[in-house]
Order: C-alpha cells, then structure tokens, then sequence
C-alpha cells in the first residue's frame, strides 16, 4: 500500500502555498442594491419567517439536474 | 493535457541529484532533468486563473496556477518539484482542476487525465470494498476502481518522497450541516448573493471573454440575470441544453427572456432517440479501442464536449455554470447521514445497493461502511461528490468553469438559513421576485429540466440494449459472485416493458453504474494491465 492518511497533526514541510506574487483585485464594480429591492426582500422574507416548518430529520432535500453537474449518485 | 508530471523514482541519481531544467514552448512549462527521469508540463494560460512556473534554483522548480487573490475562495494549485524526486501538491478548496495520481514500482504520474494516470500503470488491482462503493455509492466516496489511483481532492496535499506516497488530509472541516450552524438571518440573503456574484464577475471577467451554461433551472441563470441590469453584452455567449417534452416549451419560454439581452445564445438540442448526445456515445459510435474512464464522471460527457467546443470557437476563456446550488439549500440534520457512516449509513446505502447485489456483496457493503468519520471530509454534499472530471473538457480548451455559487461564506450562511428558507430553494425564488426578475424564471408551475427521463429512454435505447445483452454474457462481476446477471437481465426486460417510473430510474441507474464498471474491468483485462482476479488483500485499507 503506497498510501498513508496521516493525522491533521503531522506536518511535512512548509504548508502554506507559494506563489510567484498576488495582487489585489480592484474594487468592485457593484450593480448598485437599490433600497426598493431591499424593501421588497425584507417584506417577502418576513413573510415567509412567519410561517416556520419543520424539517423532515434525515432527509437530503438535493437533486441535481444539470446537465454540467455530475453528481451522479443523486441523478434521479 | 493540462498538467501531467511524471517521475521514476528507480532511475533518480539519490546522492547526486541531476539539476532541473525549466524550458518553454508556446504553449506549455516544461520541467525535466537530463535523464528525463523527471519530467513534468503544464499547459500556459494567460487569463484567471493564471499558471506560472518558476525555477527558483538548480535544485527546485514551482509551478501551478492562481486567482489573483489569496483568502478564502481563492482558487490555487501549488506544486514543488525538487531533483531528488520529493514533490509537494497543494490545492485549494475548489478543486476546479481534477487531479490523480497513480504510484507503481517507483513510477508517479500526476495528471488532469484519468486516462493518462491508468495508462502509465501496467498492472491494475481492484479493491473488492471499492466494487461495494461503486455499486452501492455514497457521495463522500470517490473510487477510482483501481487501487494503485487515488484522487487528490479539496484541501488535500500530496507529497511524494522516496517513492513512497502520503496524503495530507484537509486540517478543518469547510462545508458544515445544519445542526451545527448557528441560524442566519434572512435578510442578508439579497446582500450575500449579490456580492458574491459581483466578486466572481470581479475575479474572472477584467481580463477575458466569458460564456454561460444556462439551463432551466434556477441557478445557472442567476449570473446572467444579475447582468441583464447593466448594458447589453452583445460579447455573451451561453449555452443551453435544451430536453424533450414536457421540458422544452418550459425551458424556451425561460431562455427567451434572456435573448433580447444576450443574443449569443446557442441551444443543444436532445432528442430521446437521438445516439449522439446518449451516455457513453463515444462506446457506439467510434471504432477506437475503448479506453478506461472514471465510472463515475461521464453520463454527459457528449453534451459537455459540444458545449465546451461552442465556446471555444466564441474564444471564452472562463464558462459560468450553476454548480453548487443545489449544496447550499440542502439539508442534513447528521453527519452520519451526510458522511454516509454507522448503522444510518449501512440503512441508506444498503437500500441504493442494486437489486441484482448478491449475498456476497450485500456482506461486503457492510464491512466497508466505516462506524466512524474516518478523517475530515471537506465535501459538499450534492454536487462536489465527485471529483468534477468533467472539467476536463473545458480546461483542455483553455476555458475555466467557474460557479458564483461555489462559495463556502455563502454555503456556511445559506446551511443556517431556517428550513422554510431552503426547502425548494424558497429564498432564490424570493431573490428574483424582488429582483423582479421575468417570473418564468421562479413560476413554480413551470416544471424544471429533468434529466432523468433523458437518462431512462437512452438506457432502453437499442445501443444500449445490445450493451447490456453482451455484459448479460460477460460479466466478471457476475462470475466472481458479486451480482447476479440473471436477476439483473429480468429487471432490464421489466424496465424495458414498463415506462419508466421511480423505481425504474433507481434501477436504470445501477446498470448503468455496472455497465461502466464491466467496460472498465474488460477494457484493462484487452490491455493485459488488469489480470481478471479480484484480490482481498485490496479489501482492508479503507
């Protein structure tokens, strides 16, 4: 066996990446978040806070669908 | 091939290493020592994120590639090369670049290609737990069928000494449940999800054309809607699958809200009989030796090639998809369960394990589920589960697939999100309304792409009838008892007379989890790497 899953405690040399140098990207450019949207958000968000659920336990709610995403297992 | 490194360890010089040399062609880094027993590529690129390669002495090359930014989300590979052999790789929490390696009698080859890992390795073993986990699969598991193939995965490090291979798994655990989130807070929701849109947008797009995968659904087209708030970009190009009925009228109706905006739009086409976008077409249609593939990663390899081709002659050099949306809504309430692991775990998976599992499978399942978190996962739990091979065919393009949504900030907020808020993505679809957003894009009665009957009617197609017909006959899985063909031949015959249902899409969809893994196993055995035996001293290590 050519493999050993080692502790999280072990380390083996240094264990932050290196890179040739980094740059900060420039500030964003944000589509501007109007108030009105934040409005509306806030209201239909309380509105559903208003009428809590509860969750089924163990159950997974995912299923994949696209057509790029190849989660297998849950394909169906 | 985006990255291939290669070295036999047999033929390296111990006391005294040869210098490394680092040389370039247009398209590729190239570092190796004279006696080429260490040689390694990788592909240039010259958009975000970007491959370097440095030769910082005679005795130590580093290479890899990066986003321009450190810190969480970035993305980042960083290997070390030194002339006695030892390498280290590091990756990020992303793993966009799928990543193998393959150690036999001293001989390492790392790669993006699973093809290129499995062809460098002359004898094949097969662990007996992994047929279990392949055909009773879990998404924390990633088999590769062969034991001498491993993946090096998210926040993983690999490094390789003396010919002898150690992981380092991740340090922490990224991508949390439910139960141990503290909730969050509705209304930030708007806030979140804008600013990761605008730092990927950010990030990838200053310095290169981009393209889209858009499908129906709601969260590949979150990027393009956000967009459609600025000017025109007549420079878009997005590609969409479209499915038969009863998807397609919906899928249309929703793509042509974006078309006034992004004219580029290019649509793929499937038909249920069509052979050319089936699962494993490639099989059919070619009369190459057929060549060994991750059983796991190819169901739409043929429409990801033909997407990926589109964009490549739009010149995109990063594609946005949707990934990772479904993570964000979903909801584990144990690990036990996510982690597929204990008695919950065994429940889960046994009931997954095909119908035509003998006794002697059914055994073996229960053996290999470990009682306990062996090490820490930094998994998501929907579509992360497998490493994301299918990359492959942009990356080779010089296209880099990059998800808004592949965010752990946004994963870590959206997991604490009250149950209301996730279940069927409620909270997206309250984003859009106050985005105001065309409705087609959240109507509930409008139904999302499914590509389950897709799947179904291909695998009852007549190509893959005669597939099955000759595996019926062939079966190693079958002959060393760990199925049974005939029970597996009746429910194939039942599927194919009834249309198909749930039941039927569960079992289609373990014929065909072991139909990848007989052309595999008769693959390996024509190329003599594989000797037909399945061998229990693989069955230990888990």
């Amino acid at each position: 066996m050519h493999t050993t899953e080692l502790s999280p405690l072990e380390t083996f040399g240094e264990t932050e990446p290196t890179f040739p140098q980094t740059v900060d990207i420039p500030p964003h450019e944000n589509v501007a978040l109007s108030n009105q949207e934040r409005s509306v958000f806030a209201d239909l968000t309380a509105e559903l806070s208003a009428n809590p659920e509860s969750p089924p336990r163990g159950v997974s709610m995912g299923k994949s669908t696209s057509a790029t995403d190849v989660m297998t297992i849950r394909h169906s | 091939m985006f990255l291939h490194i290669s070295i036999d360890y047999p033929k390296l010089s111990v006391l005294k290493p040869e210098k490394l040399q680092l040389s370039e062609t247009d398209s590729y880094f190239v570092v190796k020592n004279a006696s080429k027993s260490i040689v390694a590529t990788i592909k240039k690129r010259h958009h975000t994120p970007m491959t370097y390669c440095i030769q910082q002495d005679e005795q130590t090359v580093e290479f890899g590639y990066h986003t321009p930014k450190e810190g969480l989300g970035a993305e980042f590979l960083a290997i070390t090369i030194k002339a006695n052999g030892r390498i280290t790789v590091k990756r990020d929490g992303k793993a966009t670049l799928p990543l193998l390696y393959g150690l036999a009698n001293g001989h390492l080859n790392i790669s993006n290609q699973y093809e290129t890992v499995t062809s460098s390795i002359n004898r094949l073993h097969i662990r007996e737990a992994d047929i279990a986990n392949i055909l009773a699969p879990h998404h924390s598991l990633s088999p590769t069928l062969w034991n001498e193939i491993k993946w090096i995965k998210e926040y993983e490090q690999l490094i390789v000494a003396d010919g002898q291979a150690r992981i380092i798994p991740a340090q922490q655990r990224h991508w949390a449940i439910n139960a141990d989130l503290p909730e969050s807070d509705p209304k930030e929701f708007i806030d979140r999800l804008d600013n990761a849109l605008d730092v990927t947008l950010q990030t990838y797009t200053t310095d290169a054309p981009y393209g889209f995968e858009l499908s129906g659904g709601l969260d590949s087209p979150i990027l393009p809607l956000f967009l459609t708030r600025g000017a025109p970009h007549q420079t878009w190009h997005s590609n969409s699958i479209i499915l038969a009925e009863p998807y397609r009228s919906a899928q249309l109706t929703k793509l042509q809200t974006l078309q006034a905006i992004a004219p580029n739009g290019y649509m793929h086409f499937v038909e249920p009989a069509g052979i050319r976008h089936q699962p494993l077409a490639r099989i059919f249609t070619t009369q190459q030796q057929p060549q060994l593939f991750y059983p796991y990663s190819d169901i739409y390899l043929e429409l990801a090639e033909d997407m990926a081709c589109n964009l490549q002659a739009a010149g995109a050099k990063v594609v946005f998809n949707g990934a990772g949306g479904d993570d964000l809504f979903e909801h584990n309430d144990s690990l036990e369960d996510q982690l597929g692991i204990g008695p919950k775990g065994y429940i889960a998976r046994s009931k997954s394990l095909a119908a035509f599992a003998t006794p002697k499978l059914e055994r073996l399942l229960g053996a290999v589920i470990p009682q306990k978190q062996q090490s820490i996962l930094p998994k998501r739990s929907v579509s992360a589960s497998t490493p994301c091979i299918q990359n492959n065919v942009y990356i080779e393009r010089d296209i880099w697939p990059v998800s808004p949504l592949n965010n752990e900030d946004l994963f870590t907020y959206c997991q604490g999100l009250p149950y209301q808020f996730r279940k069927q993505k409620a909270i997206l679809r309250l984003y859009y309304e106050a985005k105001k957003y065309p409705t087609q894009w959240y109507d509930k009665s409008l139904p999302n792409e499914d590509f389950g009957d897709y799947f179904n009617s291909s695998l009852l197609s007549e190509n893959y009838q005669s597939l099955f017909s000759y595996f019926v006959q062939h079966s190693y899985l079958h002959d060393a008892g760990y199925i049974d063909t005939t029970i597996l031949a009746e429910l194939y015959r039942k599927a194919l007379a009834t249309s198909a249902n749930q039941e039927t899409t569960e079992v289609l969809f373990t014929m065909y989890l072991w139909l990848c893994t007989e052309l595999n196993l008769h693959t390996a055995y024509k190329t003599g790497q594989w000797q037909g035996n399945f061998a229990e001293e693989y069955t230990s290590r888990q």
